[in-house]
């Protein structure tokens, strides 16, 4: 891991994405399908909200809201987002001082990457299984 | 707009390799031309020698435009890489031009044929990339190749760690690679990146019969890109591409087929292979992903001997369902190649609805070098001609792409054809499995996904054993890497596909692991 390298080298850069009058359960089907943390949602080719599995159970189960509430209703809407050139170590310390687990990464006005923690965990996984894996 | 000549492999010699008047012919109509830039990719000179960098230094010369040449193999013969920085120039550097970057790095390695970018280089190249990272396009060139080329003979002198440097390329979003060497124009849009590679402007030695040429390329400032190959005989060949950042998928279609693609399992009683790790994963696959298809890409035993294909095969029959496995180079050692047939059969053609999987043998005896070999890429092209209306999925042993943190050495021997077998057919996916890590990218409108090792303890992983999850959509292909062990995933990649033609009934829809409308994410009409 390069501290200094830009947070494009270790954003996903492929976002799955709803529409914004999508439902909650459709969202969640997607989530589940392909086994995916957050979503962005998008309208019209831009990236206009963003949730996670966290911000579903804060803001759908707790209230009580109804599985068909479209998406649009309880995505964030003030996106945090950083430049696509923005150091890792930097990238670090906003979502360390946001306490946020999911960075947005932005080029030229447009949301292009996602970046998350566990894109940081890939090492200690590994290690793990050899600790396991021994006859 | 940006309009660069993109030149290579002169062979400057008082010899017969150089054809002076080929050479003389392209450099005039590049002056006379609106060109911004010239990009020489190496081989100036023939040998290497003084009087040929003499001349060359001369020759050069008469390019009347901004230059920047860097090393080839025959510069660097003779000690040459010494007399290229006095008659020619750096043989690293950087160009920068409004939001335009040109880094270019010399791949030489002194005596051989062969293509490095070796350790402090790359350091080099990554800090520079890290640097210039907010420039809009950014060029890299050297003189070796990138990807196999087709019509080269035997694949190989490919950058020995271009895995690495494909990666890396790819990771900081570099919208060109330049390069020459091989004396075959060629152009691969490869997940985004363009590689153009130069035929020979002005040596004698040309591939199949081919003419000198030299290539075109224009970067526009609304981001679109074109490449276009131009032979001195005047005929063109134009690709046109656009750079695109925002890569979002919204899923809409049913999912129509699942695979499992697994690979080298290396089955044995040696302590690299891990048989928990195994099990656990075929547990998963039975349990969990309950794939439609299984598809082992080959080294299923370690060596192949009676004791490791019994208990291989006593493994193999614990994954559920319908399956297919093509022999790895490790299956076919020693009595292997009696034992693979024996134990799983020849690999046949699976019709499946509209799925269609080819299995490509590619292994050959005692050798890690793979090759499919002139009649097999005549099979494989009628295959892929016979079976087009339907979704072909060719299944081999031997990585086509090289693979990251592996020593590249070309191992399949006419990959340069069969990729472009593959790519001129449009095989809507290729699933391969030699050099123990993973690996998904779309060459063309053809999707490459190589899996890591799923059980054995010499991968080269960082993400550890692992294997992949492949779900196909009536829109899309998505890819997964799987954890053997902890089951978490990471994405190899996810392309948009187009089918065939519109899939009537027969695809397999598969709901058990999902509540009932699951699969159907959300089907619109039409």
């Amino acid at each position: 891991m390069d501290e200094n390298a830009p947070i494009k080298v270790y954003m996903t850069k492929k976002l799955i994405g709803v529409k914004p009058d999508d439902t909650i359960q459709e969202a969640c089907r997607v989530m589940v399908e392909f086994d995916i943390g957050s979503l962005v949602v998008v309208d019209n080719g831009n990236v206009v909200g963003f949730f996670t599995k966290s911000d579903i159970i804060r803001r759908v189960i707790v209230p009580g809201l109804a599985y068909n509430t479209p998406v649009a209703e309880i995505m964030s809407k003030e996106l945090i987002t950083v430049n696509v050139n923005t150091p890792l170590k930097k990238v670090l310390e906003i979502m360390a001082a946001k306490r946020i687990k999911h960075m947005l990464i932005e080029e030229e006005g447009k949301v292009v990457g996602i970046f998350t923690l566990s894109d940081l965990l890939e090492a200690s996984r590994r290690k793990l299984e050899t600790a396991i894996s021994v006859e | 707009m940006i309009k660069i000549a993109h030149i290579s492999d002169t062979h400057i010699t008082s010899g017969e390799a150089y054809k002076g008047y080929a050479y003389d012919l392209i450099a005039n109509e590049i002056n006379t031309l609106d060109y911004n830039l010239v990009i020489h990719t190496g081989d100036v000179t023939n040998e290497g020698l003084r009087e040929e960098y003499e001349r060359a230094s001369y020759e050069l010369k008469k390019i009347q435009k901004p230059l920047i040449v860097l090393p080839g193999n025959h510069d660097a013969r003779n000690v040459g890489y010494e007399l290229f920085q006095k008659y020619i120039g750096p043989l690293n550097g950087v160009y920068e031009r409004k939001d335009l970057v040109i880094i270019w790095t010399d791949s030489t390695i002194p005596d051989l044929n062969d293509g490095r970018i070796g350790g402090y280089k790359f350091h080099w190249l990554k800090e520079k990339l890290e640097e210039y990272s907010h420039k809009k396009f950014k060029i890299v060139a050297s003189h070796h190749h990138l990807v196999p080329l087709p019509d080269t003979g035997r694949e190989r002198n490919v950058l020995f760690n271009a895995g690495d440097v494909l990666e890396l390329l790819l990771k900081h979003e570099v919208n060109l690679y330049l390069c020459g060497h091989k004396h075959v124009p060629n152009i691969y849009s490869v997940e985004g990146l363009v590689v153009a590679n130069s035929g020979c402007t002005s040596c004698r030695k040309t591939r199949k019969g081919d003419v000198n040429s030299y290539n075109i390329i224009k970067i526009k400032d609304n981001g679109k890109i074109s490449v276009t190959i131009k032979r001195v005989t005047g005929d063109t060949h134009k690709r046109d591409f656009t750079v695109k950042k925002q890569r979002i998928f919204i899923p809409r279609k049913k999912r129509l087929f699942r695979i499992i693609q697994i690979s080298e399992s290396n089955v044995s009683d040696r302590i690299y292979f891990r048989e928990k790790v195994l099990k656990n994963a075929i547990k998963a696959i039975n349990e969990r992903y309950k794939p439609d298809l299984v598809v082992h890409c080959g080294d299923m035993v370690e060596v192949g001997i009676e004791r490791y294909y019994a208990k291989a095969y006593a493994l193999w029959e614990k994954i559920k369902g319908e399956k297919i496995i093509v022999p790895g180079h490790n299956d076919i050692t020693y009595l292997g190649y009696e034992l693979f047939r024996e134990y799983f059969g020849e690999p046949e053609i699976i019709e499946n609805g509209d799925f269609t999987f080819i299995p490509i043998i590619s292994a050959q005896y005692e050798t890690p070098i793979g090759v499919v070999g002139r009649i097999g890429q005549k099979i494989l092209r009628e295959h892929l001609k016979e079976y087009e209306d339907t979704f072909r999925v060719i299944i081999m042993h031997h990585n086509i792409t090289p693979i990251p943190k592996s020593r590249e050495i070309g191992f399949l021997e006419d990959g340069g054809n069969v990729l472009k077998i593959l790519t001129d057919e449009k095989a809507n996916l290729v699933l391969t499995g030699h050099g123990g890590n993973s690996l998904g990218m779309k060459i063309e409108q053809t999707p490459i996904v190589n899996a890591g090792s799923i059980s054995w303890e010499l991968h080269r992983n960082p993400f550890g054993n692992s294997f992949n999850l492949i779900d196909i959509y009536e829109d899309m292909i998505a890819t997964f890497e799987i954890q053997a062990t902890w089951g978490s995933r990471k994405l190899l990649g996810m392309w948009k596909s187009e089918l065939p033609r519109p899939f009537g009934r027969g695809f397999l829809l598969h709901q058990e692991d999902l509540p009932r409308d699951d699969c159907q994410i959300r089907h619109e009409a039409g």
